[in-house]
């Protein structure tokens, strides 16, 4: 009645590693997309793997990214939940062109950080799909595994996201660059 | 097409014309467009390597570490029932109606989490406990509760969380159950339960509803609050205006200790908080601005009596 032993598990090093280099850098983006806290969200990143690593024998190497998306979550719910939340991004200027226009630039960088902002107070659940598709180009499917929602349910927040930055920067009057 | 997910679409390039039309027409288009250009251009910086270093540190110092973790103490089969009966009965018995109970007794001054057979997440606080049938999970999802304990409930379906006296229906997700001598809590953080107490009428509860039932009051008293995962996730019990005697209850499971109330009142109310690990302040921050003495008896420091 017991399952035979995985091939390959999460308690062997080489695949623990594995893991480890290809998702810390999502799982320390989740934790920011909530918290906004740069360095909290390493700490609670290392964290995360540890409990994965000390939990290998029960997490399968097929669950291994879900069950860290869903630690990361419950690590980042015990520490500061209720911190006003400021997200901030270093932005990577396609071509040099704005240094020419002072004017340009300068009203760039506003729309840059009102969108940070608004991004900021979008409702965390909302914000964090948001992000994660943009920032660490999840893909909705991927998203759906491992936050263990239905497809449907991410577009849902996606849009809702979307509409409510929509609806902000029409306030601010601010996209016309 | 449906519209709550329309611009989640519009972003996968997966609109119709009719609707790519529509949005262009109505202006969206263009602010959805300079809102995602301008997000395309942000990064953040890659984990450092020295973070993927330090996790080999981390994990060669637990290697070395002995297992000090609290894990699942008890598990027994059950297939005592037919001793005086023939052996082909009971072996019958044993393979097909033997159920396999788990149990997990969560220690005082400890917080637990375990996941479920069906990736529910349940945590326990204090001396707490939980009981379900492994073999008959997946079919029926009923787990039997003691203390104080919080469960997370993955996959629609039934599921029932039952205590001393009385059950919790989840028709939702998230919810608290406290549950002690004379008093048992429910607060419903998200979904919806409906809580069943005997000889009381029943309560559902939505996001942010609970419900206490305590000793002598003929219905459970309904309260609500804030919060969004119980407080003692950070360690610390948190009291709005909360008749003490629950205040009491809370102590009782989360240390292990007996108290003697006879002698107060203890439908006082109470506002404050404790801590999950140090007692003696707790007993302090409770009692001594109620004006109330308290004595510990004995050198256990398990009984506690007051005036």
């Amino acid at each position: 009645m017991d399952q035979p032993l995985p091939i390959a598990s999460v308690c062997e090093e080489s695949v623990f590693g594995k893991i480890h280099r290809d998702f810390s850098t999502r799982i320390r983006n989740f934790i920011y997309y909530k918290s906004g806290d740069l360095e909290l969200s390493n700490d609670l990143c290392q964290e995360s793997f540890v409990k994965l690593w000390e939990h290998c024998k029960s997490v399968a190497m097929e669950k291994a990214k879900s069950y860290l998306y869903t630690v990361a979550n419950r690590l980042f719910i015990d520490s500061v939940r209720h911190k006003k939340v400021q997200l901030n991004f270093a932005a990577q200027r396609l071509t040099e062109i704005d240094s020419e226009d002072p004017d340009y630039k300068l009203r760039h960088d506003e729309f840059k950080e009102e969108l940070e902002r608004a991004i900021s107070d979008l409702p965390e659940n909302q914000r964090e799909v948001f992000l994660m598709n943009r920032i660490d180009k999840m893909t909705y499917e991927e998203m759906a595994a491992v936050l263990e929602l239905s497809v449907k349910a991410v577009e849902k927040r996606m849009h809702l996201a979307l509409a409510n930055l929509k609806n902000k920067v029409q306030e601010l009057k601010i996209h016309k660059i | 097409m449906d519209k709550d997910t329309l611009y989640a679409r519009w972003l996968n390039n997966e609109l119709s014309d009719s609707e790519i039309q529509e949005l262009k027409a109505s202006g969206d288009w263009d602010i959805l467009r300079a809102i995602v250009d301008e997000t395309d251009t942000w990064k953040l910086p890659e984990v450092s390597d020295q973070q993927i270093k330090s996790i080999r540190t981390r994990i060669d110092r637990l290697k070395n570490k002995r297992e000090t973790k609290v894990i699942p103490i008890n598990r027994w089969t059950w297939a005592y029932r037919a001793a005086s009966v023939a052996v082909i009965f009971s072996l019958v018995y044993w393979f097909f109606f033997r159920q396999d109970i788990f149990e997990y007794q969560n220690l005082e001054g400890n917080i637990a989490t375990i996941q479920l057979p069906d990736s529910t997440e349940v945590r326990l606080i204090g001396r707490s406990r939980i009981q379900y049938d492994k073999k008959n999970f997946a079919r029926a999802r009923k787990v039997k509760l003691n203390g104080q304990v919080h469960l997370a409930v993955r996959k629609k379906g039934e599921f029932v969380a039952s205590f001393d006296g009385g059950e919790v229906q989840v028709l939702g997700t998230q919810f608290e159950v406290m549950t002690g001598k004379t008093v048992s809590r429910v607060k419903c953080f998200e979904g919806r339960v409906k809580v069943l107490v005997e000889g009381k009428p029943e309560s559902i509860l939505n996001p942010g509803d609970g419900v206490r039932y305590l000793f002598n009051e003929t219905s459970g008293i309904p309260f609500t609050f804030e919060e969004e995962a119980p407080e003692w996730f950070g360690g610390e019990s948190i009291f709005n205006n909360a008749p003490l005697e629950e205040v009491i209850e809370a102590l009782q499971i989360q240390y292990h200790v007996d108290i003697d109330a006879t002698n107060i009142d203890v439908k006082r109310k109470y506002s404050g908080k404790f801590r999950y690990d140090d007692l003696p302040r707790s007993l302090e921050m409770v009692f001594s601005p109620m004006g109330i003495q308290y004595t510990i008896e004995g050198t256990t420091n398990k009984k506690i009596s007051l005036q």
